[in-house]
């Protein structure tokens, strides 16, 4: 029986490539299902050649081809990430951590309360500040990525993952940070009472999302990026 | 044949995830095959729609995956994970749960054989 060759395979992963699918363990998993449909259909018909096969398989994953394929894929990724990211969060508003936040959102309010204007602006500095470190770091992040990627000469899907976890929060929150540097420079920066509890609620969030981020999710995708690459490094 | 592929579509992950219960690990051309087999090529496993499947199953670790070398090239094969295990049986009572009831609707003087 016929077998797919080398060289085949070799067409195959050019074909994934060409057809937008950049990373190489979702090449790998369809290369291997094209290259078992293509031994199949010779199993039938050993003429066929290795071109109208491949056509016909490929013709089996739709009008969106890999595309969809793909896109499903980071997109049940990010969800489980983002999923970790809100349950890592709202165990802070649950007994016992909850005793914790509450404790820092008081202790904040206790600050403004005494200190006015300038706790304000040492506050909206914290924030701002652990904001852009947040930024440079993720900027940091995905250079890294990608200049692993170049070294290895592969890409993984994981990492296309990890490097919009760090993207999307910086543009999202890209606003409300803008905000806080008006603020900052505004010539009176008296708060209202109001204003103070706003603040320190947003506060105690922003650093909520900042500590679980980087003791929870950075690490787990490190850890899971690291996996892919030992799965692949086995065979 | 169209109309019994809607069917047969809302039980898709259970499906796989009792392919891998019986069967330990398994690829995903071999998933489409094995169905294909069983159900007499009745039932057919899209491309598109099974590799969603295994990746969802995946990202919500129901689903591990293990790599091999066969024939020169790589293959990615799937297992239940312990939580896909549990999973795998809570899904499998629903399924019975509502094949029951189908019955039960369908044909009410006929007892269902589990």
């Amino acid at each position: 029986m016929r077998k797919i060759s080398e060289q085949e395979i070799n067409q195959l992963f050019v074909f994934t490539q060409k057809h937008y699918v950049e990373f190489y363990d979702v090449q790998v998993e369809l290369v291997d299902h094209l290259a078992n449909a293509i031994e199949d259909q010779w199993k039938e018909n050993p003429t066929i050649s290795f071109e109208d096969a491949l056509q016909t398989e490929f013709k089996k994953f739709g009008v969106f081809g890999f595309t969809g394929l793909v896109e499903q894929k980071q997109g049940e990724l990010q969800k489980y990430y983002n999923r970790m990211l809100w349950n890592e969060v709202l165990k802070f508003i649950s007994i016992p951590k909850v005793i914790l936040t509450v404790g820092l959102y008081l202790g904040i309010v206790f600050f403004l309360q005494k200190t006015k204007s300038l706790g304000e602006m040492i506050i909206l500095t914290i924030l701002l500040s652990s904001f852009i470190y947040f930024m440079v770091d993720g900027f940091r992040y995905i250079l890294k990525i990608r200049t692993e990627q170049k070294k290895q000469g592969k890409s993984w899907l994981l990492q296309s993952v990890a490097q919009a976890t760090f993207s999307i929060p910086s543009i999202g929150l890209g606003g409300a940070y803008y905000s806080i540097i008006n603020r900052l420079f505004q010539e009176n920066l008296g708060i209202s009472n109001a204003g103070i509890h706003f603040l320190a609620v947003f506060t105690v969030l922003h650093l909520l999302f900042l500590f679980v981020f980087y003791k929870v999710i950075k690490p787990n995708l490190n850890k899971s990026i690291k996996e892919t690459e030992e799965r692949f490094q086995i065979v | 044949m169209k109309k019994q592929q809607q069917l047969y579509k809302g039980s898709l992950n259970t499906i796989i995830m009792k392919l891998l219960e019986q069967n330990g690990k398994m690829y995903g051309y071999e998933i489409t095959q094995k169905v294909k087999e069983i159900t007499a090529g009745e039932m057919n496993i899209t491309e598109g729609a099974l590799y969603p499947a295994l990746h969802k199953m995946e990202a919500e670790g129901f689903l591990d995956v293990e790599m091999d070398r066969v024939d020169g090239r790589i293959r990615k094969y799937y297992k239940l994970t312990e939580n896909g295990v549990k999973e795998t049986a809570s899904r499998m009572e629903e399924l019975e749960n509502f094949i029951r009831n189908m019955q039960t609707i369908v044909s009410p003087n006929l007892k269902p054989s589990f």
